[in-house]
């Protein structure tokens, strides 16, 4: 993950999870302190609703009061009960007036028999048979809900009965108010509560009653409503004969008030998540830019880093942790440039020096040939100087070879870099014509064991030449005056490379000599340069061929050298 | 709002008809009041503006056809399309007003021609409207209501007349047994007596509906159906027809109820048959009896395919206006269908 992201979640948990926390504690301590004091106003709207109820049912009994208490003291009251007809009308319509000037909304004045003589609601019900109506409502011996017949269809009442005596005669005058929406809209006291009456029959409700939810509260959909209070009312059930069954008056609020806190709560909760956390993830991302911008630079500016490039400044101008590590890596950086410099001075008279010994080397093998040669035709001229003509003759190609390794030599050298022109390589003739010009003294032969059809390497003469005369120089020097044996033996190995084998019986290498045997300018021999069997090991590693060595001390060394063959075998 | 009148499209059909009727020799069963007299007041009026009271709606947008008896007072005196005649037959000469409307029910006829006058401001008022109109002093008092005429008649030189029974109100359902009906005698005086405040009487016949055939009339060519309705139907600009309604509600018992409807609804659910009766007047009288079945079978086309109409439509009560007008104010006149009208002075 990287250092950014890294950054970033930091942030936020230390954003968020403090908030979240901040945010449950509140809510709770919203809840437990809602908790008490809503219980204490839901006890006071329970009270206040069955006082409302109350207070009604008081207001209907008054009111029928004052009805019986003035009625018989109306004298065409009495002459129409009586059954005087031009009076009749007045009974029809008494009702009526007496239902407007009470403010009920119900009214009806009825003999014992149950027979009305006079209904304010409905005018023209005169003469029908009610009885259970006031039967219903004296058993109830308080208000009671019923359902009241009218014209455009029933209607739900809170009635009670009256009763009044005129002479031997005895009515009942039952009266109410009707319950509906607006009715019930008195008992809900704030907003947000809906108040019900559920009966066995009906639901009337402040809130739309849809058809499934008759005989329950009604509740919006999604939503669990809090029953603040129900308080029981009778209701007269007349539909058969007149019974009285429980109903109640529902008060709930649709939207809870609990639930509407912590919801206002949980909504600027999130607001206040989603401002914070944009907030702290901006913060994040610029601190995190701030912080991993310069690193960046830095690790970029680091990889840029070259010895032998321009110096660069990584960080200049800041004073913090960063720019002092930026400083550091600019210190850092010259110092390695410096270092670098002085190796690379170092290295270049080095390399002169080795040069010069390599020069030196090469040219000194090359001269060793033509010294023999020369020594050769000078004895012959001393000894037998009829013979030097023809002894010239026969010494003159390895003069010949010899200068031509020279030239060849010099024009690599003029090269500096000695390119290898790889083409068929015939070694037995390299090795024989290397066998025949190497001077020995009497005791030391060079023998050369060649193998025959030996197909050519794959290389340049001129170095598998260098390899060669490298190998058996060596070889000649390690043997002492007692003589020895040098052989140069040619061979395919079972993978079918060109094998080359160089050994002697000198005077073999000490295990440590062997392991440094191939260091650059290691040499055990006071005029050597050390540069031999390294420049061996180079140019056969260039000729993509192998070299290993076997020696021992007393019985001399014998080195193998692998070449890849022109075709393949 | 446009409002329809079964009962008075039909009036106004046939006193539009009526004189084609009487001059094409078409058949009519009207029993026109035949008195020494059809003025109802003898005096020679003098005054140049009077003010008339109706507790009958009226609304001007209605005109040239009235849709209730108020308006057809009014438009009875101002459209020429009607030929008024008196109650002995004598035509009265053009319509000698035109109406200005004042809004808030107040109208203004005003004379035209050579007529001389008087102005006339007619009022529609309901009846506690029309008690303080008649305490500001009005000169004809139109109502059908018998408390507002006795009221009325209390004023210094006021006379108090009723007039001839204009109206049946009927019940109008192909399912009288549904609603309970009672037929008899003493149900429609139960009626007349105890149920309107209308000058009432129990329903007396003949009724002109009582033979819808003979005038050629085509039958409905696809009879509408009661759709189950247990509605008692009536316009709700009369009181009389609720009060009957109810009535025929509170003994049919049951989920039997009584719905007021606004005059075009009324008359659209008559015509569709989509409920279960309908209380409505018919005129008593008729010019023309198939114009009057033609208006008849026009409100209530499925009518044509009952086979007895005495089974659909079952005449209720009759009723009559009460008017009360000041002695020498107006020039008034009984018309044939008995109601009156006023004649103007002339030069």
């Amino acid at each position: 993950m990287r250092f950014r992201s890294r950054l970033l979640i930091a942030f936020a948990l230390a954003t968020i999870v403090p908030l979240a926390l901040l945010a449950f504690g509140v809510r709770r301590q919203l809840t437990t302190r809602l908790v008490t004091q809503h219980q204490k106003r839901v006890q006071g709207l329970a009270r206040v609703a069955a006082e409302d109820v109350e207070h009604e049912s008081q207001l209907i009994a008054g009111r029928l009061a004052s009805l019986t208490r003035e009625l018989p003291n109306d004298d065409r009251f009495r002459l129409a009960v009586r059954g005087e007809a031009r009076e009749r009308s007045y009974l029809l319509d008494w009702a009526e007036r007496a239902m407007q000037s009470t403010g009920l909304d119900m009214l009806q004045l009825q003999d014992t028999q149950g027979r009305i003589l006079s209904s304010g609601h409905f005018r023209n019900e005169f003469d029908r048979l009610d009885p259970d109506l006031p039967r219903g409502l004296a058993a109830a011996k308080r208000t009671a809900l019923v359902r009241i017949r009218a014209p455009d269809g029933p209607f739900l009442a809170l009635a009670r009965v009256d009763s009044l005596q005129l002479g031997d005669r005895r009515f009942d005058l039952v009266g109410g108010v009707r319950v509906d929406s607006v009715f019930l809209e008195r008992f809900a006291r704030e907003d947000g509560v809906v108040v019900s009456l559920i009966t066995p029959a009906e639901t009337v409700s402040t809130a739309v009653v849809v058809p499934s939810q008759r005989g329950r509260v009604p509740a919006q959909r999604g939503m669990r409503d809090d029953v603040l209070a129900q308080i029981p009312i009778p209701y007269l059930s007349v539909t058969d004969s007149a019974h009285l069954t429980p109903a109640r008056l529902v008060i709930t609020r649709t939207i809870p008030e609990l639930a509407l806190l912590q919801r206002d709560v949980d909504r600027w909760f999130i607001v206040a998540m989603v401002l914070v956390v944009a907030t702290a993830l901006a913060l994040a991302t610029w601190l995190s830019a701030r912080l991993s911008g310069p690193l960046a630079t830095l690790t970029q500016a680091a990889s840029t880093i070259e010895l032998e490039g321009p110096e660069l400044a990584v960080a200049a101008g800041r004073d913090d942790e960063i720019g002092t590590l930026a400083r550091r890596m600019d210190s850092m950086a010259t110092r390695l440039r410096a270092s670098a410099a002085r190796l690379r001075q170092a290295e270049r008279r080095a390399t002169v020096g080795d040069m010069a010994r390599q020069v030196n080397h090469d040219i000194k093998n090359g001269l060793i040939p033509i010294r023999n040669v020369l020594r050769h035709l000078v004895q012959v001229q001393e000894e037998q100087p009829h013979e030097l003509a023809n002894v010239f003759a026969e010494r003159r190609s390895t003069l010949e070879s010899s200068v031509g390794y020279l030239d060849t030599l010099a024009r690599n050298y003029a090269r500096l870099t000695p390119s290898i022109e790889r083409g068929a390589v015939d070694v037995n003739a390299i090795a024989t014509e290397l066998a025949a010009s190497t001077a020995v003294s009497g005791a030391t032969k060079v023998r050369t064991r060649l193998a025959d059809a030996l197909p050519g390497a794959f290389g340049d003469p001129v170095v598998i030449r260098r390899i060669l005369d490298n190998l058996v120089r060596n070889a000649v020097e390690s043997i002492d005056a007692r003589g020895g044996e040098v052989t140069i033996a040619t061979s395919r190995s079972l993978n079918g490379a060109l094998r080359i084998v160089v050994a002697d019986t000198g005077r073999g290498m000490t295990e440590d000599e062997l392991m440094h045997a191939f260091d650059d300018f290691y040499t055990t021999k006071p005029d050597g340069t050390g540069l031999g069997l390294s420049v061996v090991r180079r140019l056969t590693t260039d000729l993509n061929g192998t070299m290993r060595v076997e020696s021992e001390p007393g019985r001399g060394t014998t080195f193998t050298i692998e070449l890849p063959p022109c075709t393949p075998s | 709002m446009r409002r329809v009148g079964l009962v008075s499209s039909i009036v106004v059909v046939a006193i539009a008809t009526f004189l084609t009727g009487a001059c094409g020799g078409s058949r009519s069963n009207v029993a026109l009041p035949v008195g020494a007299t059809c003025a109802l007041d003898t005096a020679r009026a003098t005054v140049d503006s009077a003010s008339v009271v109706v507790t009958s709606p009226i609304d001007p947008r209605n005109a040239p056809r009235p849709t209730t008896w108020g308006e057809r007072f009014a438009f009875d005196l101002a459209y020429e399309t009607f030929f008024r005649v008196d109650c002995g037959g004598k035509t009265l000469g053009a319509a000698p007003y035109r109406i200005r409307d004042l809004g808030f029910f107040k109208l203004l006829l005003e004379p035209v021609g050579d007529v001389v006058g008087p102005r006339i401001a007619l009022r529609s008022a309901t009846e506690a409207q029309a008690r303080d109109l008649i305490d500001a002093g009005v000169d004809l008092v139109l109502t059908d209501s018998p408390a507002l005429a006795a009221y009325a008649a209390t004023q210094p030189d006021a006379m108090s007349i009723p007039l001839g029974w204009d109206r049946t109100w009927v019940v109008v359902t192909s399912r009288q047994a549904a609603l309970g009906l009672d037929s008899s005698a003493v149900f429609r005086s139960g009626l007349a007596r105890d149920v309107v405040r209308a000058n009432a009487r129990p329903a007396q016949g003949p009724y002109w509906w009582s033979d819808l055939t003979g005038c050629g009339m085509p039958p409905e060519a696809s009879a509408s159906t009661s759709r189950g309705s247990a509605r008692v139907a009536y316009s709700r600009d009369e009181p009389v027809a609720r009060a009957l309604a109810e009535r025929l509600v509170a003994l049919a018992g049951g989920g039997t109820t009584a719905v007021g409807l606004a005059p075009d609804v009324f008359a659209s659910a008559l015509k569709g048959r989509t409920e279960l009766a309908y209380v409505m007047p018919l005129p008593r009288r008729s010019l023309d009896h198939c114009r009057a079945v033609g208006d008849l079978l026009a409100a209530t086309p499925w009518l044509s395919r009952m086979p007895d109409v005495h089974g659909v439509i079952t005449p209720l009560i009759d009723t009559r206006l009460d008017a009360v007008y000041k002695r020498g104010r107006l020039n008034l006149a009984f018309t044939w269908d008995s109601t009156v009208t006023v004649l103007p002075r002339r030069p």
